[in-house]
C-alpha cells in the first residue's frame, strides 16, 4: 500500500516520518535506515529513498499465506524455511474469522536459498511448491489456487546505479537525511531556476513530500523548492465515473507532469478528493512563473469541467514535526 | 538429506487422500478435489521442468572446454537447462548432497570423461599397447554412479586416452569417442543425441 503525507519544510535535513508510515513499515525508534538515490544525470536526484534493508544487499521476497488455523503452523513453516536456508527478516501473523484462519506475512531473504534453484527458477517455484505440499491440508484455497503469494521485492533487489549515502538512525520519528544530495540539489536549483535566486528566508527552505510503499518497505522523500514549478494541490469533486480522468486530461493539456496522485472517494456517489503533486517545467523562458501563477493555472483546470463540480484547494506545508508530547500524567491533579 | 520435490508432492498427495477418507465432507464438498487437482498439475509442471534439465558431468580444464561447447548449444540454442556438479550450493550442504539434488532434478546424465589421472598399466617394463592409459576425474565417476542409481539415462563422451575399464562395462544409451582435435563436432553430435533422447522421454512420459 502507498501512504502519503503532506509537504513539510526540511529544516537542517531533519525529516519527520509520521507515525502511520512508521507503523506501516514496521520502523521502530532506533532503527537504522539506509538513505539512497539513483544516479541522475544531468540534474541531481531530487528524490531520496529510505529503507531498513540496504538495496542490493539481500534477495528480499514477500511471502503471504492464509491457513486454516491449527496449533503448530508457525513452527512448521519456520522449520521448512530454515531447512531451505531462507532467512526470515520480518514476520507478521494473526488469526482471523473467529480464530478459524491464520494469516502469515513475511519478508524473507532468499540469498542463501539453494542458489542453483534460484538461478534456474527465478520465480522460486520449487520453494513455493514445497510450502504448498507441506501444508496442503491446511492452506485456504481460493477457487483452484491456494492462498499463497510469493513475490520478489521489486525495489530493493537489482537496482542499477544506486548510490547508498550515510545510514541514519530513526530517533523520535525523525531521521537526518544525507547532506550531499541535498546540497547538490540546492546548488542545481540556485543555478538553474530564476525565481529561486531572489528568494531567501522561508521561501528558500526546501520542502519534502513523503510517499511510503509499505509492501516494498521504503519511503520516497521528494525534495523541492517553492517557485520551481513544483506544487501540491487538492481537487474536490463529485464521485462519478471519469472524475480522475477529467482532472488528468486537463492537467496534461495544461502542460503539467503528475508526480504523485492520491485519489479517494469520500462518500460513494457523492464526493471525492484528489491530492496531486505536480511539476510544471520551468526553463529560462518561463522564469517568471511563481507558485501564484501556477495556482492560477491550476484553478483554471477545475473550470474545464462543464458542470463546475471540481474545485481546487492549495495546502500550505505542514510543520516538520509535531511538538514533543509533554509528560502530563499529573495534569488532572494539578490545582 | 532432503526429499526431492517429486517425493514431496507424492507425500502431499497421500496426505490429501488420507484426510479425504477421514474427514467427512460438510460444507465444502470440493475442498479435497481442488487439492488433488492442484497437486496433479504441480507434479506435471515439475516433471516438465525436470525433462528440460540436463546434468553434464566434467572435470579438469580440458573437460571445461568441452562442457562450454555443450552448454552453449543446449542452454543457448536448444533452450534447455544445463546443470553440473560445479553449480553453487548453499553453505550448509555437502558436495554429494548438491550433486544428488541436481541429478534428481535432471532427466539425462551426460558424462565428459577426460584423461585426468595417469594410471600405471600392468605391463612392467613393457610399453603399453594402447594410448588409453588414463582415468577420468573421480567426481565424474561418482556422479555417473549416482545417475545410474537414480535411473537416469546416460550419454558418455569419452576421450580416446581414457582406459576402457572406466566406460566399457557401463551400458550407456550412447557413447561418443573424441580427441583434443575433434571435440567440437563430437560435442555437437552429443547435443543432438540429448535433444533426441529428451524428445523420446517426453513421448514416453506424456
Amino acid at each position: 500500500m502507498r501512504q502519503f503525507h503532506p509537504a513539510q519544510p526540511l529544516l537542517d535535513g531533519m525529516l519527520y516520518l509520521p507515525y502511520a508510515m512508521r507503523a506501516g513499515l514496521g520502523w521502530h525508534d532506533r532503527r537504522m535506515l539506509y538513505c539512497w538515490t539513483r544516479e541522475a544525470q544531468p540534474s541531481p536526484a531530487s528524490q531520496i529513498s529510505l529503507s531498513a534493508i540496504k538495496p542490493n544487499e539481500r534477495e528480499v521476497w514477500t511471502l503471504s499465506i492464509q491457513f486454516n488455523d491449527r496449533r503448530g503452523l508457525l513452527a512448521e513453516l519456520t522449520r521448512l524455511l530454515a531447512e531451505q536456508h531462507v532467512n526470515i527478516l520480518t514476520c507478521r501473523s494473526s488469526t482471523h474469522l473467529q480464530n478459524l484462519q491464520f494469516g502469515v506475512e513475511m519478508e524473507i531473504d532468499t540469498h542463501e536459498y539453494h542458489p542453483y534453484s534460484r538461478n534456474r527458477d527465478p520465480a522460486l517455484r520449487e520453494l513455493r511448491a514445497r510450502i504448498v505440499c507441506r501444508f496442503i491440508t491446511d492452506l485456504v484455497f481460493d477457487g483452484r489456487e491456494p492462498q499463497l503469494r510469493l513475490y520478489r521485492n521489486r525495489m530493493l533487489n537489482n537496482l542499477s546505479d544506486v548510490v547508498v549515502h550515510d545510514d541514519a538512525r530513526l530517533e523520535n520519528g525523525t531521521v537526518l537525511l544525507p547532506q550531499e544530495p541535498l546540497q547538490a540539489l540546492k546548488a542545481y536549483v540556485s543555478r538553474h531556476v530564476g525565481p529561486f535566486k531572489a528568494r531567501s528566508g522561508e521561501s528558500a527552505e526546501p520542502l519534502v513530500l513523503l510517499v511510503a510503499d509499505t509492501d516494498a518497505g521504503f519511503v520516497d522523500a521528494s525534495v523541492y523548492y517553492r517557485h520551481t514549478g513544483h506544487i501540491h494541490i487538492r481537487y474536490t469533486a463529485e464521485d462519478r465515473i471519469g472524475t480522475l480522468q477529467t482532472i488528468a486530461r486537463a492537467l496534461n493539456a495544461f502542460g503539467f507532469n503528475i508526480l504523485q496522485v492520491y485519489h479517494r472517494t469520500v462518500e460513494i456517489g457523492q464526493s471525492s478528493e484528489t491530492d496531486l503533486f505536480l511539476y510544471y517545467p520551468i526553463d529560462d523562458e518561463h522564469d517568471l512563473v511563481t507558485d501564484e501563477a501556477l495556482k492560477q493555472k491550476l484553478r483554471s483546470v477545475a473550470e474545464v469541467d462543464s458542470m463546475k463540480r471540481i474545485s481546487a484547494v492549495f495546502r500550505d506545508p505542514g510543520i516538520a514535526q509535531p511538538p514533543p508530547r509533554e509528560f502530563t500524567w499529573n495534569y488532572p491533579f494539578r490545582m | 538429506m532432503e526429499l526431492s520435490i517429486q517425493n514431496v508432492i507424492e507425500e502431499a498427495q497421500k496426505r490429501v487422500e488420507e484426510r479425504a477418507r477421514r474427514t467427512p465432507i460438510v460444507d465444502d464438498p470440493m475442498q479435497w478435489e481442488r487439492r488433488r487437482e492442484y497437486l496433479d498439475e504441480l507434479k506435471a509442471s515439475v516433471e516438465r521442468q525436470m525433462l528440460n534439465t540436463i546434468f553434464v558431468s566434467y572435470s579438469s580444464a580440458e573437460g571445461a572446454f568441452v562442457f562450454r561447447q555443450i552448454y552453449d548449444t543446449l542452454q543457448g540454442v536448444k533452450k534447455l537447462t544445463v546443470t553440473s556438479g560445479f553449480t553453487t550450493r548453499p553453505q550448509a550442504t555437502t558436495v554429494v548432497e548438491t550433486i544428488v539434488q541436481q541429478l534428481e532434478r535432471s532427466s539425462i546424465y551426460v558424462g565428459i570423461f577426460t584423461p585426468d589421472i595417469r594410471i600405471a598399466p600392468d605391463t612392467e617394463g613393457v610399453a603399453p599397447a594402447t594410448k588409453a592409459v588414463s582415468a577420468p576425474g573421480v567426481w565424474t565417476l561418482e556422479e555417473r554412479g549416482m545417475a545410474m542409481a537414480l535411473r537416469k539415462p546416460l550419454i558418455l563422451m569419452v576421450h580416446e586416452r581414457v582406459h576402457p575399464d572406466f566406460w566399457k562395462s557401463v551400458s550407456a544409451q550412447q557413447l561418443y569417442r573424441f580427441t583434443r582435435g575433434n571435440y567440437k563436432p563430437v560435442a555437437a553430435k552429443v547435443c543432438d543425441a540429448v535433444v533426441t533422447l529428451r524428445a523420446r522421454l517426453a513421448q514416453a512420459g506424456g
